[in-house]
């Protein structure tokens, strides 16, 4: 065991900084400043709301990506490259850096050639209307071919207009940015937020913006490993994804102009299909040769309420006959009629120890009691979801839930009226009155703690609350979770009846073993003397009073419990 | 609206105490310097009457850790790479794995050996700031101490 003197020094080794403490007085100050103490207008960051990608899916999850053309597109409200972007999407750094080396002139021709060479030797993403969008392999390589041959003269021009097309890359701590207008481009590059910035305009030996532009528009990226759903909240299998990916892989596409069928594909001859991308989702109906993309992400924000018309639509020509046919027949015979959300979330819920809840008010999330943690768990087994519903706004409750001995992998939901939201999606439910039962349970309306009581009063139920959570010998710390198995076999074969002892019978001041149990809401000393058992139970009712009751009793047919107890634990 | 020498104030009362919780559960120190700041506003913003000055450090800490929790879970979701590392922080080559093999146990034990340990909060007060009881408090103690043991010895033994 270590001394724990170590980690008191380590920790008093701690000091913040006084350029620190300076930062932060400056950054309280400007923020109190900002909105001096008033909350009636605070509103929760994006960020708060922004899909989220937990630990299980990171394993399933990589990015469909969708490029999005055409001038209206292209008005540039990000400029960087957000780690959610790049957890969809991480190998999107490391897989062109090798292919970019063939389609670059090795040999630098002048200083100006080699800061544009330097900047395609790198991943780069292109910045659209809807945060960013990456390149395929084959765009960048189309790309690169463009600028290829391309001389760059510096000059002091500068005619960028807010359309002009933007491409960039990032590297964590270094940004840089292409911008093309006609004969004109603009290099810029940041280091760090602080960093030096070079900003230079060059005139290049021809207008290559055209020839951008068609490689931007006529694009349709649809990469690997994101699950797919349908509308209904089904999901694809994963030969099924593998196969449509494979499909929309086979065709090249033209960016349609016109949005067929009055531009909402999604009528009963589509085939519709979800999918996200980074923090974006996207819907694809594809009808016939035609596909519409759709950004649908403001559906998932569930506090969002700007309009879904805000939302942009596109659409794109595929150079096949009829790619919705191929699509439904590969959805037919690869969807999973389970919804694998749902049965994830109930299978995880099942195994998890804790929940906590967690409210907007930062000091009060706190763990749920284990009445509390009983009651949720009950009801969230009864429900039965229905499939993609729609939910826009309104309270909610979100909670944890996590592992016993891994809190740290912690994974959410949020209850409002009868939704649930699960990964990212809202499901209604079949339990009309979800939302006031589980505010009930918070609340402790619903909790009765006569339970605990009644428990304490019956022997067996007492020692089933005793033995339930972890417990160890208090003089000499934990059991391992054999000795623990092994002393709750034990004990929970022995017969018990009420002991009476008079007053010079003190049996806690006896040698014996001490046990402790406890939980978030009780906490259980259990004192063992030869046959005797006395113990205390501390609880703490749904009114937060709390409460002690002690009780002794014996263990018949027994010579002795305390020194069995100790030599399971190997200590006798 | 506080003036600045309010902010010092708390900042040099409490500063160290925070930011030493701070790092300890989220292991970046700009992100333990922000939940440091997180904390010191939401003290100017929403701290109750406090009863006595045990009752405001226990405030804090709550308030801390919550913040904490938040970009944690935040963090979850939008991972990012930091070159930031604790040696920075912790002058002492010893001193610095202590605080890794602690920064690596799961946050339940992190934070009642951190306050415990290194703030010295009794398992009673540990017990009100956590909302957890005192025997749930002793238990994760007594765990945290053999996970720690464990882990230090395993890494760096």
């Amino acid at each position: 065991m270590m001394n724990m003197n170590k980690l008191s020094r380590a920790g008093e080794s701690i000091h913040l900084s006084e350029e620190a403490k300076k930062r932060i007085i400056a950054g309280c100050s400007a923020k109190l400043s900002e909105n001096a103490g008033e909350f009636t207008d605070y509103v929760m960051p994006v960020e708060r709301y922004r899909p989220r990608r937990t630990a299980r899916f990171a394993a399933i999850a990589a990015a469909v990506c969708l490029i999005a053309g055409g001038g209206a597109a292209l008005t540039f409200s990000r400029l960087s490259r957000s780690p959610d972007d790049k957890a969809a999407n991480p190998t999107a750094g490391s897989e062109l850096t090798d292919a970019s080396q063939t389609a670059i002139d090795p040999a630098p021709r002048n200083v100006n050639d080699t800061v544009i060479g330097e900047f395609l030797a790198n991943d780069f993403v292109r910045n659209g209307a809807y945060g960013l969008s990456y390149f395929s392999d084959i765009q960048r390589r189309q790309v690169r071919e463009v600028f290829n041959g391309v001389t760059f003269t510096e000059t002091e021009e500068t005619v960028l207009g807010d359309d002009a097309l933007c491409f960039q890359y990032q590297d964590g701590v270094s940004t840089a940015t292409v911008s093309v207008r006609g004969d004109i481009v603009k290099y810029k590059y940041m280091y760090g937020l602080t960093g030096p910035i070079i900003s230079k305009w060059f005139r290049l030996s021809g207008n290559i913006e055209d020839k951008l532009r068609d490689i931007y528009d006529n694009n349709f990226l649809f990469m690997t490993d994101e699950t797919l759903y349908l509308p209904d909240g089904r999901t694809i299998d994963e030969a099924g994804c593998e196969k449509i990916r494979e499909l929309f892989g086979r065709y090249s596409y033209k960016k349609a102009d016109d949005m067929s069928t009055n531009g909402r594909l999604e009528d009963k001859n589509s085939v519709c299909l979800d999918c996200r991308v980074g923090t974006n989702y996207y819907r694809l109906s594809v009808c016939g040769n035609r596909i519409m993309c759709r950004n649908t992400t403001m559906r998932y924000r569930s506090d969002d309420l700007r309009d879904f018309d805000d939302l942009i639509d596109f659409s794109i020509a595929v150079d096949c006959e009829d790619l919705q046919s191929e699509l439904a027949e590969i959805v037919r015979e690869h969807t999973l009629n389970t919804n694998m959300i749902y049965v994830r979330f109930m299978s995880e819920v099942g195994n998890s120890d804790k929940y906590s809840v967690g409210c907007e008010s930062s000091s009060d999330d706190s763990e749920l009691t284990p009445k509390q943690y009983r009651g949720l768990t009950d009801i969230l087994r009864r429900l039965d979801p229905v499939y993609d519903a729609d939910f826009i706004a309104g309270d909610y409750y979100e909670f944890d839930y996590y592992a016993k001995e891994d809190c740290n992998d912690r994974h959410y939901f949020r209850i409002s009226g009868d939704h649930i939201m699960l990964e990212d999606r809202w499901f209604r439910t079949t339990e009309p009155e979800l939302c006031s039962k589980v505010k009930a349970i918070l609340s402790g309306e619903d909790t009765d703690v006569s339970d605990l009581a009644e428990r304490f009063d019956n022997t067996d139920k007492m020692f089933s609350l005793v033995l339930e959570s972890d417990f160890y010998v208090l003089a000499e710390g934990d059991l391992d979770a054999e000795e623990q198995s092994a002393i709750r076999t034990y004990l929970r074969g022995l017969h018990y009846q009420n002991a009476l002892f008079a007053k010079t019978d003190d049996l806690n001041s006896a040698a014996g073993v001490d046990l402790h149990s406890g939980g978030t809401d009780y906490s259980c000393d259990l004192h063992i003397h030869g046959c005797y058992f006395t113990y205390s139970l501390d609880y703490t009712d749904g009114n937060g009073t709390p409460h002690h009751k002690e009780q002794r009793i014996i263990a018949t047919e027994c010579d002795d419990s305390a020194q069995k107890i100790l030599a399971v634990y190997g200590i006798s | 609206m506080q003036d600045n020498s309010a902010v010092e104030k708390i900042i040099e009362k409490y500063g160290d105490m925070l930011y030493r919780l701070c790092l300890i559960m989220l292991c970046v120190p700009a992100d333990a310097e922000d939940a440091v700041q997180e904390t010191v506003i939401a003290y100017f913003r929403k701290a109750p009457d406090f009863t006595d000055p045990e009752h405001e450090k226990a405030w804090l800490i709550t308030v801390a850790r919550n913040k904490c929790r938040s970009m944690q879970r935040f963090r979850r979701n939008h991972p990012v790479l930091s070159d930031e590392v604790l040696e920075t922080v912790v002058q002492s080559e010893e001193d610095s794995r202590v605080i890794e093999a602690l920064s690596e146990l799961p946050e339940k034990f992190r934070l009642v050996l951190t306050l415990h340990y290194i703030e010295g909060f009794k398992v009673n007060e540990i017990a009100k700031m956590t909302g957890r009881t005192s025997s749930a408090v002793k238990m994760q103690l007594a765990k945290g101490r053999e996970l720690l043991g464990k882990k230090y010895k395993e890494e760096y033994l």
